[in-house]
């Protein structure tokens, strides 16, 4: 496994997470996540040869509900803690 | 008369009752509480003055004409990621600043059916990811034991609250030691229940898989009522089983006599505080002399529950927080020139570096070529660790174990070292794994090296899924005999 | 060997026909609706909501994957696939990843000409060799009729993102993104394709063939102007006919329409093929591209490439318990599946003797299928094929000028068995029928009641008719004296006679039995 994490890599994982980072938070999250993959490390000494992932502890399956509708949110209270909007609609100033 | 510092839910609800006191009465002196102590402590985050006392003098009037909820006229504080309608909720993280929730989920909807009395919000780390309250955004939490220590965290806020005697008891979140540990630093009890137990919507999410939704108390008698209100499956939340809510008053007496606790062995490592080992241990005996009998066990995958935990948790929060974009809520970039700058900056700003830190770690956990090597892998090393519960549980009915390797720790101590804060939720974790329920009860104190004064130890009582009602036997049983419950700060 | 054969996949996006959303229970007939008044915590983002799966639309799932020949496989989940966009309020969408709900299914479609294709002139790139290793009937033009099985990869069950409205600011020439959460948390099919089509032919019978299937069984009202049916492309091209060797793939998302995506194709197939030629550049794994559709410019132009790749980071949604898809439940939705539009057709030509390209046109919609044999009920072959003519003949006229559908019409099936009984029987003539059946629709009166309040019974009265006959014999002397010396044909100018004087309503095969008896025996 690597465990050295590149300034590159870095980047990259900041840009897939959407967070910009100061040049010094780029260097400092190098070595903090590079330390922390190495950390896991160990997980490696375990044989999980045939052991099933655990995604849920529940052990519960097939939950639905049945296709009724409830009451939705009144439209200035779904769009209440926008900061930028035009009329009802949630606006977003930005050239895509 | 008690003070509000020494009241407990049980007691108020008598006087209550009794009309000895008032629910407004009760207001007031939390609300004089937090006014006098609350800047040296930064417990609350926000105080809802106002609503507090509508929502008491509405509970007198619900006691009066007899239509009181079970808990009416208690007052609480609510850890920040609770959503409560209209309230300010930020989970103390710049992103959500200004937010006022359009909504709560079950947890609130319940205690405030039950009539209990919101005070405010209760400070945490940010969106609960730590041990310590430090990563809050709005200052950390300072331990009213020793007020140069950490309370613990996340849940750092609702556990001084609670010890301050600032409210009775408050709402809190254990993902990874949340509730346990900052209940075993201040000395009061904390429950996390069985993963399922209580409805997580309308709880900010931390890690899907791992969060828990309950509450500290000051003794375990009160958290049989809070959690009477709380627990119960809600069709809102897909991962509640219909599993039926026990009386868990009525069967909090039956003694431990014949019930086996064991003792993991894991549990019990070279590096733990020997304050810590001898109060527990302690504890453990005062069990045995009450009947129960201790069997040495073994949980083998101990020792990888802090990496499978940091490596499944912050790939769930990596995805929870993706949401955050400042869009439909939230403070959002003035200044970007493009949609993805827009981004960069919106998130850039409103996160605070731990959790930059724990997304960075889920982003990349997650992503391809990486996926298999970590998360799978974690995953199924979590189901080893599931399984030496599982097993343990064969053989006896409750495991006993220290929540946490030391007493509170200073301020800013391991800030510069993620790693070692990580390791604080060792005994914590495993349970959060195995989505079974913990209990921690104040077991006595101990002096560091290097402290002014005595700390609180907690211990865990762990037992199988939900089996709450026989965890808050065992803790019963142990306050009846002991008084560390009753010991309280005195606030620097 | 044949050149620049087309490789196309189809991804087809299908809004479900259910009461509440996928994960909420907010209503999901939004369609011209107030921006946002369909929504909810959980459709709008909020922290703390909570998905809960909408159990019809996990069941209209199974049902198209079972009409679309699928395996439905046992174990089942959801997963969260993770990337930024405004319109997708979580940033991630609920989607399913490596356990979807249906697998390995196919269609079988007959593609022809797409009228609209012959109408703008597109040329279909039909130099290309016939499908050898797909072709179900040898035709005669295999390109074009030749019915072609196409591969469905898979079909799964996630949520729709919300509707993002782009504009410029026309003072400031900024430009911004509204978005209306209403569409957030739809559900929504998606149905992937193999890359197994290699003509625009083939891709359009194929998603034509979809809808009218989703349509057929009530999981989709796949109405395209409400955007409740989308099209993805896949295509590349095989320069030399080997097909493991291909340009690099491009997707074209997001085409609305069936004209869209028969221009996109178009475009981008002669687009690839120019652009090998000139370079020569083949697939390399990873050398996806994305383009957009302009459908003002009608082009398609490029928005991502391989670099630019999203990393779904896709794994179990944590939040969603996992699907155990019971096969007896399985077995019983399948049975109760109503009969599809290709057995309907197959049907309707051994049960009413209808000819092969009435029966398609008949069935293509189920609402007129089922019109047609309330129609016939059970009055028999011969009958059913003279509600046909009507239906496709004079009906059909008259709905066009009427510009309305014929079940939205006032026309009742029972009113073209009257008209068909009516000539039948003798009771009017065909010509009568034509004259009634503009009122008869467009007032949706009934032809039976319409003849009687009219007086339009056909006369077959001898006596009656006897003296219109000698009239007529009396002021055509000259034609009947062609009649007399053999010219047997011209006696129908006489009838027409008659039928002048009797304004219509004499019965013609009468007259003409009448006027011969008259002529010929005297």
């Amino acid at each position: 496994m690597a465990t050295q994490l590149t300034k590159e890599q870095v980047e990259k994982i900041a840009e897939l997470a959407r967070l910009k980072l100061t040049s010094d938070e780029l260097d400092m999250y190098r070595i903090q996540l590079s330390e922390i993959m190495s950390f896991f490390d160990t997980l490696s000494e375990v044989n999980t040869a045939n052991i099933p992932p655990t995604a849920q502890t529940t052990g519960l399956v097939n939950r639905y509900f049945a296709d009724v509708a409830r009451p939705s949110l009144p439209q200035d209270r779904a769009t209440r803690e926008a900061r930028v909007k035009q009329g009802n609609y949630f606006k977003v100033k930005a050239v895509l | 008369m008690k003070s509000i510092v020494e009241l407990t839910v049980t007691e108020a609800l008598r006087q209550l009752k009794a009309k000895q006191i008032s629910a407004v009465e009760l207001t007031e002196e939390s609300l004089s509480a937090i006014e006098k102590s609350n800047g040296k402590l930064n417990s609350f985050l926000t105080v809802e003055k106002d609503l507090a006392l509508m929502m008491a003098a509405s509970a007198d009037a619900q006691i009066a004409s007899g239509e009181a909820g079970p808990l009416c006229g208690i007052p609480i504080g609510i850890k920040d990621c609770f959503n409560v309608e209209d309230m300010l909720s930020r989970s103390a993280s710049h992103i959500l600043e200004g937010f006022h929730s359009p909504y709560e989920g079950p947890a609130i909807e319940r205690l405030r059916a039950a009539g209990t009395v919101f005070l405010g919000k209760t400070n945490t780390d940010e969106f609960t990811c730590g041990a310590s309250t430090e990563n809050s955004a709005y200052g950390t939490t300072h331990n009213p034991w020793d007020l140069e220590r950490v309370p613990g965290g996340s849940s750092g806020g609702s556990a001084v609250a609670v010890t301050a005697g600032l409210s009775l008891f408050a709402t809190a979140t254990d993902t990874g030691g949340s509730i346990r540990q900052p209940a075993s630093f201040c000395g009061v009890v904390g429950l996390k229940n069985t993963y399922g137990r209580v409805p997580r919507f309308g709880v900010m999410p931390m890690a899907s898989s791992l969060d828990t939704v309950g509450a500290i108390s000051k003794t375990v008698e009160d958290m049989a009522l809070i959690l009477q209100v709380m627990a119960g499956a809600d069709d809102r939340d897909s991962t509640t089983p219909e599993v039926a809510v026990p009386d868990y008053s009525q069967n909090l007496k039956a003694p431990v006599r014949g019930l086996k606790i064991g003792i993991p062995k894991e549990y019990f490592i070279e590096g733990i505080e020997a304050g810590v080992e001898k109060a527990v241990r302690q504890a453990v005996e005062e069990l045995q002399n009450q009947g129960a009998e201790i069997v040495e066990i073994s949980l083998p995958h101990t020792k990888y529950a802090i990496p499978v935990y940091y490596l499944v948790a912050p790939s769930e929060i990596s995805s929870n927080m993706a949401r955050f974009d400042g869009i439909r809520y939230g403070p959002s970039s003035d200044t970007a020139e493009d949609l993805l700058d827009y981004y960069l900056e919106t998130r850039g700003t409103g996160f605070g570096p731990e959790l930059k830190r724990r997304i960075m770690i889920g982003t990349h956990v997650l992503s391809s070529g990486y996926y298999d090597a970590y998360y799978l892998k974690a995953q199924k090393v979590r189901t080893l660790i599931c399984r030496d519960f599982d097993q343990a549980f064969g053989k006896v009915d409750v495991i006993a174990a220290p929540t946490s390797p030391t007493t509170a720790f200073k301020i800013g101590e391991k800030e510069q070292d993620p790693i070692s804060m990580y390791l604080a939720d060792i005994f914590t974790a495993p349970i959060n794994l195995a989505g079974i329920p913990a209990l921690n009860v104040p077991c006595g104190f101990s002096r560091p090296e290097g402290a002014a004064v005595d700390l609180p130890v907690g211990i865990q009582f762990i037992g199988p899924r939900f089996s709450e009602d026989c965890l808050l036997q065992v803790g019963y049983a142990y306050q009846q005999a002991t008084d560390w419950h009753l010991k309280r700060p005195v606030i620097g | 060997m044949s050149k620049n054969i087309p490789i196309i996949g189809l991804e087809i996006h299908t809004q479900l026909k259910t009461v509440s959303k996928m994960f909420c229970r907010c209503q999901a007939d939004y369609f011209g609706a107030e921006p946002n008044t369909h929504t909810c915590p959980v459709c709008l983002g909020l922290p703390g909501a909570l998905p809960v799966a909408n159990q019809k639309a996990i069941e209209q799932t199974i049902r198209v994957g079972l009409a679309l020949n699928c395996s439905i496989p046992e174990e089942s989940k959801f997963d969260r696939k993770n990337y930024f966009y405004p319109d997708l309020v979580k940033g991630y969408q609920i989607s399913q990843y490596d356990q979807p709900f249906c697998v390995k299914g196919y269609l079988e479609v007959d593609p022809s000409p797409s009228a609209e294709l012959a109408k703008g002139g597109l040329a279909s790139p039909l130099g290309i060799v016939a499908r050898e290793r797909h072709a179900l009937a040898g035709g005669q033009n295999p390109l074009i009729s030749a019915r072609v099985r196409i591969g469905i990869t898979r079909a799964h069950l996630e949520e729709d993102t919300a509707k993002s409205l782009h504009e410029t600011d026309p003072k400031t020439g900024e430009s911004y993104t509204l978005i209306d959460c209403n569409k957030s948390g739809i559900p929504l099919l998606e149905i992937v394709s193999d890359p197994d089509m290699h003509t625009i032919e083939e891709a359009s019978a194929y998603a034509r063939k979809v809808r009218q299937i989703v349509r057929y069984i009530g999981a989709s009202d796949a109405d395209m102007d409400k955007g409740q049916l989308r099209f993805d492309i896949n295509v590349s091209i095989s320069p030399d006919g080997d097909f493991s060797k291909y340009t690099p793939i491009v997707e074209v998302k997001n085409l609305n329409s069936f004209i869209a995506l028969e221009k996109a194709l178009a475009y981008e197939i002669d687009r690839q093929i120019t652009q090998y030629e000139a370079t020569g550049e083949l697939y390399t794994a990873g050398s996806k591209e994305t383009r957009g559709w302009d459908d003002v410019k009608g082009v398609t132009v490029h928005q991502r490439s391989k670099e630019e790749a999203n990393d779904y980071r896709y794994f179990p949604e944590p939040d969603l318990p996992p699907v155990h898809v019971d096969p007896a439940w399985v077995a019983k939705l399948h049975s109760e599946l109503p009969e599809l539009p290709e057995a309907k057709k197959d049907r309707f030509v051994e049960q009413y003797g209808l000819k092969d390209k009435d029966a398609v046109i008949l069935v293509d919609e189920q609402a007129n299928a089922d019109w047609f044999e309330s129609a016939v009920g059970d009055k028999g072959k011969e009958f059913a094929q003279e509600v046909v003519k009507w239906l496709n003949g004079d009906i059909t006229f008259v709905l066009r000028e009427l510009e309305i559908e014929l079940t939205a019409s006032k026309l009742k099936p029972e009113y073209v068995s009257e008209l068909v009984e009516l000539i039948r029987s003798g009771a009017i003539s065909g010509k009568i029928a034509k004259d009634i059946l503009p009122e008869v629709v467009r007032d949706g009166v009934s032809p039976v009641k319409l003849v009687e309040d009219k007086g339009l019974k056909l006369v077959s009265d001898t006596g009656i008719l006897d003296k219109a006959v000698q009239e007529v014999i009396l002021e055509n002397a000259a034609v009947v004296e062609q009649i007399r010396s053999g010219k047997e044909g011209a006696i129908m100018f006489l009838v027409g006679q008659v039928m002048k004087k009797t304004r219509g309503q004499a019965n013609p095969p009468v007259v003409q039995e009448l006027l011969r008896q008259a002529i010929l025996s005297s």
